[in-house]
């Protein structure tokens, strides 16, 4: 078969990252052995596992196989030995080893025993593998079909995520009706003022498998009547709603990472399997800061990490059922080195944080099998800015992503008050802090009224202090989900 | 028509509801040719006036946040008053946070610790502290007096936050932290066991003839007999809490390693471990602070 060009390989990879994983794999060293013929390529890749892994493209369809452990199609060696193929670096003719032999012949016998009309239309899976057979990914993907990109979308599993993509579909079309309705009848209506109006919306929702937006119906009802300008912050939620919706029933048109987003937004998950083949982003990353929040009786966690050397972002999301304790292995203050795993998206900064290694430590934190070493002798924050420089971060973030909700922040400035609210100031400016006195007290106490290094996330309104660096350590001030007290059992 | 005119005129239709007054057009320029290109996109040939409200506002709201700029510099605070002393070491600190999770009792020794130490609070536990103790008097007055000049400060600027249930004596100056405070029973031991630190409830009899044991080993043995045999239960839980509170720090190493080491009485093993607990939890302190 005529080779094809590197730009139709790269067509076929699922994200962008694992696009570029494969062209850091696609090295002849890193390939202990590796062939081709007219309808199949195979080669060894010399991954980190004892035995290489076993990998094998039959070209016709294509169809992939790989013995890795990852959940993406086709992974990133699929996809580095098609890059060698398609430059030249495979030798063709020589003879097919026994696990390619095995597997392209279980195929070609399911593809005689199936009439040609029914495995043009749906391949079977192929049930001996650890990783089936299908088409790739993506054109799953122009269907509204999960991030996941895993199992085949053949057989049940095709009808499944079809019949959830209109699901999603008919519950983004219901809200965007609501939506309509909601601002054709008025903010005023009495009914908005009870959160039973948004929870049956909410409801409606989750039933449609689109639970973030449902989140964010919830949290839009605890904004009706709440300060002088509530149906200014009402209405532009009511107007980002409307926009994901919108954005949802056209992610055929919006570019990759867009997409992801737009999907991240609605609520379709992401197998961690799938993150943790992403290529990591691994050093030295300072635990800045870190929140509660109590979100339908779960608590969720946001711990935020800053690197040392790119100044990236991440953020790293535990959950508890409400009175069960939470992940405490990242304590603002703490540097450790690890590799973080970034989620599918533009701007994306959710992330699975793996192999935190232990580094020159004063205290352990053992976490289930993992071992975490943090040190607190490089307390800090990475680059604190200016108010006008945090300004420009949070901007150019909204700009690329309108519907962010929360943005992290470094900066040094001093709190202040103007009138009855908080503010953070200095030279270039200033910025409103939200939270209550028990919240901002520690901020005001730490800064004793001179500028001070905080973390904060920026939100609609205002922003939200988690951490204040003071010269020995880094104080933990983020909310605790109304569960005060317990700060004291985290220090 | 300015943008912040147009959308205070968007908010003001969605307030009434879009049905009532027309969306009108947004001024030209970026948002305006923004506006046309999603009105393309939409096919908004029959433009419903609450979509065409919707996509304005979406569009604004993207705008003025990505465009988000920064209020007036304002002016800074009075600075708070400087202290001379120490901030408490972060040992200190951590141990305070376990006082008031596990032993919440030990939490005068505590401060009266970091007074004989020289030191002051951190701002971030004086904090949580005067806004736990706003109903305890004694312990309020010495964590405002452990505060200092910060404390006075932040009552200026939190009043409601930091409000006493009762009258407060004011914060004390710097320089004698301590000074309207009765003073600490000196650390030498003056009998074989040191009696009552301060006021509290009398430790009836039947306990009290352990404090006439000298011997350390001896002491923590019997106590632990007691409890072993049931001669104390947990109907004596609060005196032996006391009696552990008050006990010298000699005492306290082989009082845990006995009660850990005879709690079989199923009656009364958890009293046995829990008055164990708190003897090794307060050597614990008692050391940090000697060090």
């Amino acid at each position: 078969m005529t080779r094809w060009p590197v730009e139709h390989v790269v067509a076929l990879a699922p994200d962008p990252a694992a696009a570029a994983a494969a062209k850091r794999a696609a090295t002849p060293a890193s390939w202990r052995t590796s062939g081709a013929d007219d309808e199949a390529v195979w080669g060894l890749y010399g991954g980190t596992g004892a035995e290489p892994y076993q990998v094998v493209v039959e070209l016709q369809e294509p169809a992939f196989r790989c013995s890795c452990p990852s959940r993406k199609l086709p992974c990133k060696h699929s996809l580095a030995l098609m890059l060698l193929w398609a430059s030249g670096h495979v030798a063709t003719g020589g003879s097919r080893p026994a696990f390619a032999a095995e597997w392209l012949s279980r195929r070609a016998s399911r593809r005689a025993a199936v009439p040609a009309r029914e495995a043009d239309a749906d391949p079977p899976a192929d049930v001996d593998d650890p990783v089936s057979t299908h088409k790739p990914a993506r054109a799953g993907r122009t269907e509204l079909a999960p991030l996941d990109d895993g199992p085949p979308p053949s057989g049940s599993k095709d009808k499944r995520a079809a019949e959830r993509a209109a699901r999603v579909s008919a519950g983004l079309q219901e809200l965007d009706r609501w939506l309509c309705d909601t601002v054709r009848g008025g903010l005023t209506r009495p009914d908005l003022a009870q959160y039973r109006t948004w929870d049956i919306v909410a409801a409606r929702l989750v039933d449609a498998q689109a639970g973030s937006l449902a989140n964010r119906v919830k949290r839009v009802a605890g904004m009706i009547g709440v300060g002088a300008g509530w149906h200014e912050q009402v209405l532009s939620e009511l107007a980002v709603l409307h926009l994901i919706s919108d954005a949802g029933n056209r992610l055929d048109s919006l570019p990759f990472d867009l997409a992801d987003s737009v999907r991240a937004a609605i609520g379709w998950n992401v197998r961690q399997a799938d993150v943790i083949a992403n290529a990591p982003e691994s050093g030295r990353w300072r635990v800045v800061g870190r929140s509660d929040t109590l979100e339908d009786r779960i608590v969720v966690r946001r711990t935020w990490l800053r690197s040392e050397v790119t100044g990236r972002w991440g953020l790293s999301l535990s959950f508890a059922a409400y009175g069960q304790s939470l992940d405490d292995a990242l304590c603002p203050g703490f540097v450790v080195e690890a590799d973080l795993h970034r989620y599918p998206g533009r701007r994306e900064v959710r992330v699975l944080v793996d192999n935190v290694v232990r580094i020159d430590c004063t205290e352990d934190q053992v976490t289930g099998d993992r071992v975490i070493g943090a040190r607190r002798d490089t307390p800090g924050l990475c680059r604190p800015t200016t108010i006008a420089g945090a300004c420009e971060e949070i901007g150019a973030a909204l700009g690329d992503v309108p519907w962010i909700e929360r943005w992290p922040v470094e900066i040094r400035a001093a709190p202040t008050v103007d009138g009855a609210r908080w503010m953070l100031t200095d030279h270039t400016g200033s910025l409103p802090l939200v939270g209550n006195p028990a919240a901002l007290a520690p901020v005001v106490a730490e800064s004793g009224g001179h500028p001070v290094d905080v973390m904060a996330e920026w939100t609609s309104a205002g922003l939200v202090a988690l951490a204040v660096a003071v010269p020995d350590r880094v104080v933990d001030v983020g909310p605790r989900g109304g569960f005060e007290q317990r700060r004291w059992d985290r220090r | 028509m300015t943008l912040a005119d147009h959308w205070n005129e968007l908010a003001s239709i969605a307030l009434l509801g879009a049905d009532r007054r027309p969306v009108p057009a947004a001024p030209n320029g970026d948002i305006a040719a923004l506006l046309d290109r999603l009105d393309r996109l939409d096919r908004l040939d029959r433009p419903d006036p609450a979509r065409l409200l919707l996509v304005q506002v979406a569009a604004m709201s993207a705008a003025r946040r990505a465009g988000l700029r920064p209020n007036p510099a304002l002016a800074l605070l009075h600075p708070a008053p400087g202290d001379q002393r120490p901030v408490c070491p972060p040992v200190l600190n951590a141990r305070l946070g376990e006082v008031l999770t596990a032993w919440p009792d030990l939490l005068e020794e505590w401060l009266d610790g970091v007074d004989a130490g020289g030191w002051r609070l951190t701002p971030d536990s004086a904090v949580g502290l005067l806004t736990r103790l706003r109903v305890n008097g004694a312990l309020r007055d010495k964590t405002i007096a452990l505060t200092g000049p910060l404390a006075s400060w932040l009552f200026e600027l939190f009043p409601a936050q930091f409000r006493a249930s009762k009258p407060s004596k004011p914060p004390t100056s710097p320089t004698s932290p301590t000074a309207q405070i009765a003073p600490t029973p000196p650390a030498v031991l003056t009998a074989p066991v040191q009696r009552l630190v301060d006021a509290g409830p009398a430790i009836p009899a039947d306990i009290a003839d352990l404090l006439d044991i000298g011997e350390p080993a001896a002491m923590a043995g019997e106590l632990a007999r007691r409890l072993q045999t049931g001669a104390l239960g947990n109907r004596n839980r609060a005196s032996l809490q006391q009696l552990v509170r008050q006990l010298d720090k000699v005492f306290l190493g082989p009082l845990a390693a006995a009660l850990e080491r005879g709690a079989t009485n199923a009656n009364t093993m958890g009293l046995a471990l829990s008055l164990g607990d708190l003897a090794r939890f307060r050597l614990t302190m008692i050391q940090e602070f000697d060090r």
